[in-house]
């Protein structure tokens, strides 16, 4: 009972958001806000739920758990969870104590684990990117002048580098990426044809 | 020699390319400016918008990536705060408002009227959902602002009903919902020219747009940061760290090139064992 | 009738009927499809199978992507994988770490996994899962992950969705762990840190058609033969489009226009 409804609240949304985007008629445009405010309210609650998830699974390393490490950083997310929500509900996230939080811990913390990626990509050039064959020779020839052209270190090394790099950017990489997109875009149209028509049920699982 | 390079720790690795970060920072280089032709389209349309039009700026990106593109956002706000145009701000990340407010306050906005030359929506959740909401009625999806001021009586959108009302839209974006999303839900069906200010990252993602014309322009990063500060003469970070970058890339080339000399090294030595053991 | 829609209309709804027609046709037994082997998802259970043996558990991520937008696809293919990957998982009594970014995800990665451990008779092994949303700011859940990764010193970890920028993180932390790794995304952008630091990788489509060359199931096969058949249609449309821009006709532009 549950799944039908489902699969019929699924079909109608769906074919309410198509129909508005192809025919301008009043009851349809008015019945496409309303489902895409809906839609909004579902991942406002969806977020809700996430959050009850993550206090749970800390709560359980806390309780569980034999490594005092995992026990401290499992208080800490859920001191930080409390602190930034009730400040967040109470204050706003407009406010001071918020904004000091924001801009104290959790911005430069983010700004921390992207830097990072940088590290990373040095280990992995070091280690993974290795010339075994011909494909990954072409892959190392284009990512270098990519590379070098995306920078001015390219132009002062040799001048025809930015025009190379151009070049492979916007004609083999652009071959491919189109060919990804199209490839990606029937796949999401086949995709959502099936969850429209409940052929697929992968969202009621 | 070679087989200790092979095992070398990831941290000695990680410990060059903080230097070549850091070296041309203290000691820039003075390297050679690139604009490239997508930064001077995007300057281009911003310099022929007339005075009082309306820009949407929808900041759709983490904390983790604001830094990378904060000096492009300093440099673009600055100049649109030159022309005069007025900025609607929105984001679809919920930590986009804040960071909005972080880098409107270190622009030229900052001395402008709140309400009528600038203002920051918020953030809607929902994500493409939510980005059509907004597009379809404006004050409808935002009522109030994200400093809790109502939406309703607000000058800057007189005239504005939905984004088909406002002159451009600048999508600064580190991921989805960012770009394709709008392109998806304003570029096309409401023919509204779009922007976006991008991490390095994506450029390669966003390139088919840009040939496709349903992106107007694109400034890459701290590169195009540095063309556009160069462009509205303002020199600032992105100028500044452009040669710090330029060294990274080639030292994560070096690092490219002495792998593989240590693989084929490694490789060669192997056959000969292995053809050395078949002989005996 | 929107102005400027009438030849995308004509497109969804040819598109439409060739997608049912090709799954009633494999339904029907009509047609018998073949899916190339893919290494990537042949590697699968030696992957859970390394993890048996090490008495370690094995980390599952569905990407980042939500369950809505053109990255939706991505999602539900790394859910479709994780059905089978759960199955192992149960069969074998190996762990399942699932770590999530997106909160809509959450739940249908945890129905997933619980009928997957019901078909295989171990309901009551659910306990030993732990799927878990970490954030949903993206750099926040890539360093959760990897220190989940880290932490549990996961023996394999599959990766199969939309990723961005912290893609390298993973795989990377997979790789100081010595974890077997398989990874599969349709962002384009991101194949090549995965070809290059992960053991196996399916890349762009080979993610949508793992799902189908798994199960065997009809309705998988009749969407890959459909979605053939209509990118057959947009190389032709594309073929045709070029050669009649070229010889100077705005013909094509109109049509598209219409």
């Amino acid at each position: 009972m549950l799944r039908t409804a489902t699969l019929a609240v699924t079909f109608l949304a769906g074919i309410i958001v198509i129909l508005a985007f192809f025919f301008d008629v009043g009851f349809l445009a008015t019945a496409e806000a309303r489902v895409q405010d809906w839609g909004v309210i579902v991942a406002a609650f969806a977020l809700a739920m996430a959050s009850i998830n993550l206090v749970q699974v800390n709560i359980r390393r806390i309780s569980s758990s034999d490594d005092a490490t995992e026990k401290i950083c499992a208080v800490v997310l859920l001191a930080a969870l409390v602190v930034m929500s009730i400040i967040g509900l109470t204050q706003g996230p407009t406010s001071d104590t918020y904004n000091v939080l924001f801009d104290g811990i959790m911005a430069p913390g983010q700004s921390t684990v992207w830097a990072l990626g940088v590290f990373y990509i040095s280990s992995a050039a070091y280690r993974a990117f290795r010339v075994k064959n011909v494909d990954a020779g072409l892959l190392l020839f284009s990512s270098a002048f990519v590379m070098l052209g995306a920078v001015p270190i390219g132009e002062v090394i040799w001048s025809g580098i930015p025009a190379v790099s151009q070049w492979i950017v916007d004609v083999p990489n652009m071959a491919g990426m189109r060919g990804m997109l199209i490839g990606a875009g029937i796949g999401a149209f086949s995709g959502g044809l099936r969850l429209l028509l409940g052929i697929d049920r992968t969202e009621v699982g | 020699m070679l087989s200790k390079l092979g095992r070398i720790d990831s941290r000695v690795l990680y410990l060059i390319l903080l230097i070549a970060f850091i070296v041309p920072l203290l000691c820039p280089l003075g390297l050679p400016m690139i604009i490239s032709d997508e930064i001077k389209r995007t300057y281009d349309l911003i310099e022929s918008l007339p005075e009082g039009s309306r820009v949407v700026v929808s900041f759709d990106l983490s904390p983790g990536g604001y830094d990378e593109l904060a000096p492009a956002c300093a440099a673009v706000f600055n100049h649109m705060a030159m022309k005069g145009l007025r900025l609607i701000g929105m984001s679809f990340w919920d930590a986009g408002p804040s960071l909005l407010d972080r880098s409107l306050a270190g622009s030229l906005y900052v001395d402008k009227e709140y309400g009528d030359d600038y203002v920051n929506l918020g953030f809607l959740a929902g994500g493409e959902n939510a980005m059509a909401a907004a597009a379809r009625d404006i004050r409808g999806a935002f009522p109030s602002d994200f400093h809790d001021n109502p939406t309703a009586n607000m000058p800057i959108f007189e005239g504005v009903q939905s984004l088909k009302d406002v002159e451009m839209v600048i999508v600064v974006a580190t991921g989805n919902p960012g770009v394709p999303e709008w392109i998806r839900q304003v570029g096309d069906p409401m023919g509204v020219p779009i922007a976006t200010i991008v991490i390095a990252g994506l450029v390669a993602d966003y390139a088919p747009y840009i040939q496709s014309k349903q992106l107007i322009g694109m400034i890459p990063g701290l590169r195009g940061a540095a063309g556009y500060e160069s462009l509205i003469d303002m020199l600032g970070r992105g100028t500044a760290g452009l040669d710090a970058q330029s060294v990274a890339h080639l030292m994560i080339l070096i690092f490219v090139l002495v792998g593989n000399i240590v693989y084929f090294a490694e490789r060669s030595r192997e056959k000969e064992e292995s053809a050395k053991e078949g002989a005996a | 009738m929107i102005q400027g829609r009438q030849f995308t209309l004509l497109l969804f709804l040819v598109m439409s009927v060739i997608m049912l027609y090709a799954g009633n046709y494999v339904r029907k037994g009509k047609k018998t499809i073949k899916i190339r082997r893919l290494s990537a998802v042949e590697a699968i259970p030696e992957a859970i199978g390394r993890a048996t043996e090490a008495g370690r558990p094995v980390h599952f991520s569905p990407g980042l992507a939500a369950i809505t937008g053109l990255d939706a696809p991505q999602t539900f293919a790394g859910i479709s994988l994780l059905r089978y990957i759960a199955k192992l998982t149960a069969r074998y009594d190996v762990r399942l770490i699932v770590t999530i970014r997106q909160p809509a995800v959450l739940p249908l990665a945890q129905e997933t996994i619980r009928q997957s451990y019901l078909e295989e008779g171990k309901f009551d092994a659910l306990s030993q899962v732990d799927v878990m949303f970490l954030s949903d700011q993206q750099f926040a859940y890539a360093a959760a992950a990897s220190g989940v990764i880290m932490r549990e010193k996961a023996a394999a970890s599959f990766l199969f969705g939309a990723f961005w920028a912290e893609n390298l993180m993973l795989a990377e932390v997979g790789t100081q762990v010595d974890a077997y790794q398989i990874s599969g995304t349709a962002s384009i952008g991101q194949v090549p840190f995965f070809v290059t630091t992960t053991d196996y990788c399916l890349i762009g489509e080979e993610l949508y058609a793992a799902a189908a060359s798994l199960t065997a199931d009809e309705v998988f096969l009749g969407a890959i033969l459909g979605q053939d058949i209509c990118k057959g249609i947009m190389v032709a449309l594309l073929v045709v489009g070029v050669i009649v821009t070229a010889v100077g006709s705005d013909l094509f532009v109109r049509l598209l226009s219409l």
